[in-house]
Order: C-alpha cells, then structure tokens, then sequence
C-alpha cells in the first residue's frame, strides 16, 4: 500500500519515457498480422465502394492536414488501393490548405505503387474553402463549373477520369476522410437529398458520434480511424502486408492496455491514500 | 540538388523538428518557441501562397482577364473583411460577415430536415423478430427516452417518473462518454505513433546511413561540443544565481 | 505544374481586346469602390439594418431553394395559380447553386489575410520594440515571406535569368519548397497534435479518479471500448467460439453492441437536443435577433 501512494508522485516523465518504449516495441517489430475481425461498417463501406457503376466516380473529400495524418492517411490509402484494382475513377480534393499538398503526395505515392496514371484513373481537385454548403450543393447541380479545375490548372474538361461527370448523377459515392466533421454537410445537401451513398472515415475522436447515422442509413460505411483502415486493409487482400497501419494497430494495443493498467495503479494508489487519512488531490471524475 | 539529398535534408529537419517540440515535454524553453514561431510563420505563409495558387489564380485571376470583368466585384467585396481594421468603418465588415453567417444560417432548415428527420424515422423501431433483437430494442428505447428526458431544462424535474428517468439517463450517458473517450484515446495515441513511427522507421535508419560519412562525424563532433558547452555554461550559471539568491536572504 | 503568367492582358479572349478589357475591369472597380464609399457614408442610424438585410438575404437563398416547391402544385386537373411562377423561382434558385458556390468560394478566399494581418500586428511589436524573445518574431516573418515566395517561385520561370539558369533556379526553388513542406510543416503540425497522448498519459495516472458508480460505469465502459477496438482484445477473448451465444461474450462483439446500441441512443438524443438548439439558434441569427458581445456591438 505505502508503495502503491509512493507511486502517486512519480515524475510525469518518467511516464513519457515508458509510453514512447512501449509503443517503440511494437512499431520496431512491425508485425504483419492484421485483426481477423472486420466490424459490419467497414465491410459495408467496401461492398459500397464495390458496387460503385461504371460510369460513375468517387468523391474522396479530404479535411485533413499532418495533424491527423497518421489516422487520417492510411484510410486515404485502403480505400484508392481498392479503386485502383477495380478500375473505379476517383477525385481528391481537400478543404485544408496543408491537406491540399499532403493528400497529393500520399496519392501519388500510391498511384506509383498500383501503376495507374493521374488524369485517366483518378485526378486531384486542389484545396477548396468558402461556404462549404453551396460548394457542396453547387457540385451536385454542375460539378464542372463548380469544382472547375484539377490542382494543376488543368481544366476537368480535359482529364478522362473527370470529363464525364456534369452533376449528381454521374457521382457513384462520396468519401468523407475527415478531421473536423463536413458529414453534416455531405448528408444534407448531396447524399440524402440525392440518393448517394456515404462512406464515413473520420478520426477516432469523432468515430463514436457517427453509429446513429448509420443506424439511420445516412452513412453506409464507416472506417474508424486506423483501425478501420486496417480492417479494410484485410479485405483489400492486404492482410499480410507490413502496412503501418498494421503496425499502428498493434502499437495501439499496448498503448491502451498501458493506460488502462495507469488509470488502475493510479485509482489503487488513490485508495491506499484514502484509507491512510491522506488527500492526494485530483480532479473528480463523474 | 539530387532527390536522395533533398530526401535526407527533410527527414533530418522533420527529425529536428520533432524533437525541438517534444522538448517541451521535459520543460518549457527556447528551443521549443523559436521552433513554435517557426511552424507559425511557415503554415501563414503556405496558407496564402496555396489560397492564390489553387483558388484565387485559377478560379478569378484567370476568368477575369480572360473576359469575365466582372468578377473585379469579388475583390471589392473581398476587401470588406479589411474594414474590421477600421475603428470607424468597422460595421462594413459585419455587413460581409453577416451575409456569410445568413448563408450558414439559411441552409440550416435543409440540415436539420435531412440530417434529423431520418434519425426520427429510424428511431421507431419495431419490438419485434427474434429475441435478441427484441433485447436490443427495448434497451434503444429505454436509454433514448431516459437520455432525452435528461436535457429537459424548461422545467423542474418534480414528478418521480421524470425525476427517475432523467436520473437513469445520467447513468445512461455515462456509456456514450464513456465510447467517447475510449475511442478519443484511441485517436490520440495515434498521432503519437506516427511520429514514433517516423522517429524509429525513418530517422534512424537515415541517421545510420549517413553515419559512415565524414561530414555527419565531424557535423556531429560539433554539435555535442556545442551542446556540453551550452550545458556547462547554464550550469555555472544556475549555480551562481542560486549563490547570489541565498547570499541576498 | 502550370506556369503563371503575370502578364495578364494578353490572356484577353477574344470578345475584348487588351484596352477595352482593361477599361471594363477599372470601370468595375471604380463602381466598387463608390459602392464601398456609399457604405462608409451610411449613417449610423441606417447601418444596423444594412447588416439586418444582407444577413437575411444571405440566409433567404437557402431558406427559399429548400422550402419552395419545385414543381407547380395541382389539385386534380386543375394547377394552383402562381404555382408555376414559384417552381420557376425554385428551380431558378437552385440552377444558381453553382455560381453562388463560386462566389462564396472567391470571396471567402478573400479573407485569407485577415489572420495573417492580426499576426503581424503581434509580431510586429515584438520586433519594433525588442521586447523578451523578439528573435522569435523575427523568425516568423523570415520563415513567412520565404516559404510563400519559394511557392510562387517554384511555378514560374524567371526568363531574365536565361533559359538554363532559370530551370535550375525553378528545380531549387521546389526542393526547398519541399524541404520547408515536407520537413517542418508536417512534421511540427503532427508533432504539435501528438503532444496530446502524453497529456492523456499523465492525466491517466494522476488525474483520472473513480469516486463515484457513475465515473465507475464510464470507466468500464472505456475500458472495454478501449480493448476491443484493437486486436489485443480480440486475442484476450479469441478461447471463446466465433460462433454460437457464447460468441457474443467475445469482447470485440460486446464492444460492437455497446457502440451500435448503448452508445447510439445516448448519441442520438444528444443530437435530438443538439439539432434543435442550433435550428433555434440559427434562426435567431438569421433574423438578427440573436445579442451578444458581437452581435450586440456599435455600428
């Protein structure tokens, strides 16, 4: 018991240093192995993607910068593999300055690795800002005009992967990759009123939120952060592949039985302080 | 400047930089706030070079002298932002900015109809088929309505029934921030290993392929000298002022 | 990678020529600039209901584009006068969807300096009156201007500079762009961001205290969430059948019900709660009713 209080005082960086250990040893063995459990909401966001039409695109809309690239990037990854191998155009756009340029560079780093060609199987959109619902409403009534030109300056008109899409219609499904949440938007002026399916792929902090839109039908997939990637990863065939997602995910077990094993010692010492008469402090909790 | 140069050169800096903010962890100090500003300057700066290069050049620059003159009245508009600047012209931007926030509040009527009612629709479910299901439902309907009577401010809860339910979906509630907050350590823990992941899976295998060359032993001779000199002086330094401090009491 | 041209008139269509396009352009500007000089002239008296009108409109297009029919309303055989006229407003309404988008989009990126402007204003101080840690500021505005004019000069050609000399100066300007991109962007926004798992660690230990059942329940909660989101949970519970009753003790199932059904309802009536404050509350800004430090401040 005298331990366990002893332990109360311990210097917060010396939990800094065990956190960056235990999470350093699964990130230097990089297991492969990914989960064999597939939640339904992933696998309904892959059946979704699937059965996109020909002839029709998937709008990946990108809020996200470097701040959530490590949650935000390999659900970027999972879901263009997964267009690339099924021949399904795709654009990316981004409502982040900093995302515009990152999601490029991620984009292009996974168009190299599949052997597709900019322009033809997929085209990047640049940054987009200003009153997100009347671009988003805007796009779904004449998405050439609106969206006007590839990152590059190059007009859609002149790119085969985007040429073709005039509105709505030749929109197969949107993919909101997100950090600050534009589903409201999505479901109310594109998805609901027309018909479209959503996949949602936000970061973990905002996954917990999202189980009522599915529910409802609003969204028809879910990929909850990078264990969603992940999971979407084994059902890409990527399921031994040494992805960092996968290594992620195993770091992310240690991490959160290391917390869960402090929030414990933390509570027992905070009893042993208890019974012994002594007040430790600490803020309430409920 | 070859690729594999430039390549070493970013993830050398994105190594330093990490550090430099990770520093703070130990202590709050220079390093950290010259590298705090640093990472303030660059984001304002790419912030409007990628606001002109992707929006502005294409979607007005361009149009306007290509032939469309009036979108000069984007510009005119644009400026009223400005005026908040102004202490005597200040109501010119509230003009601009209220037109923004009419746009945000107009289009509510459409959000609430199609984000809501669908959620109201697929709220009424049928107690009905197999009996987990059943289970199922009736728990919905039970922490839906106690978690709703909770947030029931416009009047006292006086009565048992109300007072009981809400009560039930305080407990009720807990559940939900309980996912919350499991699933936001979950998200922040993440952003942690990426940065470890790049500390570990790039940065030292750079750090041991640069190792072998002469420039990075004698780069990093240097460096540990500047270091133990800056860290003797601070040391002779704190110890003198902590002289002086108990040499004044 | 597209080359600017900053010589911009001989871009001109040809429906004008240089001059004329030139003319219309100054014309334009002349008429806005007497429109901004008309506003500054308002009197005070008339200023709020400006800002009241414009608010409204603005809310109005959205408000009518949803609300209004889009298709004459018949009773039997027979059409509801004005019918037509409104769906023809409606559907008006909505054909200009697109260049509303766009118009919004370029205005809205219009504000681009205003952060910036309250930024230097700071760091501007600083600098002027040397004031502790001024070095700092210093940095921010060297760092500023370099990474925004690396971005312009790595997408155009300096031709004074000959035609060899001005492709290696654009390859330079784009690795230091790059290196200032890749290399310090990135890595402070991620690295700054991260620092908030540490904060959650120290927490953990020092701060997260179970005094009560309810702390307790959410606690658990989280816990479970927490294992059963990663693969160690499905592992600590991988003895028990993937199929059966049994299975659903599997703690990645009981994480799943927990998030679909628990979890979902109480999300759901937050929202419910959520969803009509901000109806309210957009209402109320939309007809200026809403008081406030900003909304209630002189004009």
């Amino acid at each position: 018991m005298n331990l366990l209080f002893k332990l109360q005082s311990i210097d917060r960086r010396i939990l800094y240093v065990l956190i960056a250990v235990v999470l350093a040893v699964p990130l230097l063995k990089r297991p492969s192995k990914h989960p064999d459990n597939v939640f339904p909401e992933v696998r309904n966001a892959y059946n979704v993607i699937d059965s996109v039409p020909k002839g029709k695109i998937v709008l990946l809309s990108c809020s996200w910068g470097a701040g959530t690239k490590a949650e935000n990037e390999p659900q970027l990854d999972a879901l263009m593999r997964h267009m690339f191998q099924k021949h399904i155009k795709f654009v990316v756009f981004s409502w982040d300055a900093a995302g515009s340029e990152i999601t490029y560079q991620s984009a292009k780093r996974i168009q190299d690795d599949m052997h597709a060609k900019y322009g033809v199987d997929w085209a990047h959109l640049g940054y987009k800002t200003g009153a997100t619902n009347a671009i988003i409403s805007g796009m779904g009534e004449n998405f050439q005009k609106v969206m006007g030109q590839d990152r590059f300056g190059v007009k859609l008109s002149k790119l085969p992967a985007v040429s073709f899409v005039k509105n709505y219609k030749q929109i197969g499904a949107v993919v909101d990759i997100t950090s600050v949440s534009l589903m409201g938007y999505w479901i109310s002026y594109l998805t609901t009123p027309k018909n479209i399916p959503l996949i949602y792929c936000p970061t973990a902090v905002m996954s917990a939120g999202a189980y009522q839109y599915l529910d409802s039908g609003q969204l028809r997939g879910m990929l909850n952060g990078v264990m969603g990637a992940v999971q979407y990863e084994t059902l890409i065939g990527r399921g031994h592949a040494r992805t960092d997602a996968a290594a992620t995910s195993w770091a992310l077990s240690a991490a959160h039985i290391f917390i869960i094993l402090l929030i414990v010692l933390g509570n027992l010492g905070y009893l042993a302080a208890k019974r012994a008469g002594i007040h430790t402090g600490g803020p309430r909790v409920g | 400047m070859d690729k594999s140069l430039v390549n070493s050169i970013t993830i050398w800096a994105a190594a330093l930089c990490t550090l430099a903010i990770y520093s703070v962890l130990y202590k709050e100090n220079k390093f950290y706030r010259f590298f705090e500003h640093i990472f303030i300057g660059l984001y304002g700066g790419y912030g409007v070079y990628i606001t002109w290069h992707e929006i502005l050049y294409p979607k007005w620059w361009q149009p306007m002298v290509g032939g469309q003159w009036w979108w000069i009245f984007a510009a005119v508009i644009g400026s009223m932002f400005y005026f908040m600047y102004s202490s005597k012209h200040a109501w010119i931007s509230r003009v601009i900015f209220g037109l923004f926030m009419g746009f945000a509040a107009g289009g509510t009527f459409r959000e609430f109809y199609e984000t809501y009612w669908p959620q109201m629709a697929s709220s009424m479910k049928p107690i009905a088929g197999t009996v987990p299901n059943i289970i199922n439902v009736v728990v919905f309907y039970v922490i839906l309505l106690a978690a709703m009577s909770y947030f029931f401010f416009s009047f006292e809860h006086k009565s048992v029934a109300i007072k009981s339910t809400a009560a039930a979906g305080r407990w009720f509630l807990m559940i939900g921030f309980g996912a919350m907050f499991g699933a936001t350590v979950m998200g922040r823990m993440t952003l942690f290993i990426g940065r470890l992941n790049f500390l570990l899976n790039q940065w030292v295998p750079e750090v041991q392929s640069d190792i072998q060359y002469p420039w990075f032993q004698i780069t990093s001779l240097i460096a540990l000298l500047v270091l133990i000199a800056v860290g003797i002086f601070y040391i002779i330094r704190n110890r003198r002022y902590a002289k002086r401090a108990k040499e004044e009491t | 990678m597209h080359s600017l041209n900053y010589i911009p008139l001989a871009l001109a269509s040809g429906r004008y020529s240089s001059l004329i396009l030139l003319a219309y352009i100054l014309g334009a500007l002349v008429i806005g600039i007497a429109f901004l000089a008309g506003l500054m002239a308002t009197p005070p008296r008339y200023r709020k209901i400006v800002v009241m009108l414009v608010t409204f409109a603005g809310g109005l297009y959205f408000s009518l584009e949803f609300l209004l029919p889009h298709n004459p309303i018949y009773i039997g055989k027979y059409m509801i006068p004005g019918s037509r006229g409104v769906a023809n407003l409606a559907n008006g309404l909505t054909a200009a969807k697109p260049s509303v988008a766009d118009w919004a989009m370029i205005i809205g990126s219009f504000a681009l300096l205003l952060g910036v402007s309250n930024l230097f204003q700071i760091h501007g101080k600083a600098v002027r009156k040397k004031t502790p840690g001024w070095y700092n500021s210093l940095a921010f505005f060297i760092t500023f201007f370099l990474i925004m004019i690396v971005g312009f000069l790595k997408d155009y050609k300096l031709g004074f500079l000959g035609s060899h000399n001005a492709a290696a100066f654009q390859a330079g300007s784009g690795n230091l762009y790059n290196i200032l991109f890749n290399g310090f962007v990135q890595s402070l926004d991620a690295t700054m961001f991260s620092l908030i798992a540490f904060y959650i660690v120290s927490a953990a230990y020092r701060a997260f205290r179970v005094k009560s059942a309810e702390a307790a329940l959410m606690m658990g909660t989280a816990g479970v969430i927490m294992l059963g989101l990663v693969p160690v949970g499905a592992w600590l519970t991988n003895w028990l059948p993937h199929t059966g009753f049994f299975a659903s003790m599997r703690l990645e199932q009981i994480t799943y019900w927990l998030l679909i059904w628990p979890n979902m309802a109480v999300q759901r009536a937050i929202d419910f709660g959520l969803g009509i404050g901000a109806l309210a509350m957009s209402l109320r800004i939309w007809l200026s009713l809403e008081r406030g430090s900003f909304f209630d401040r002189q004009l």
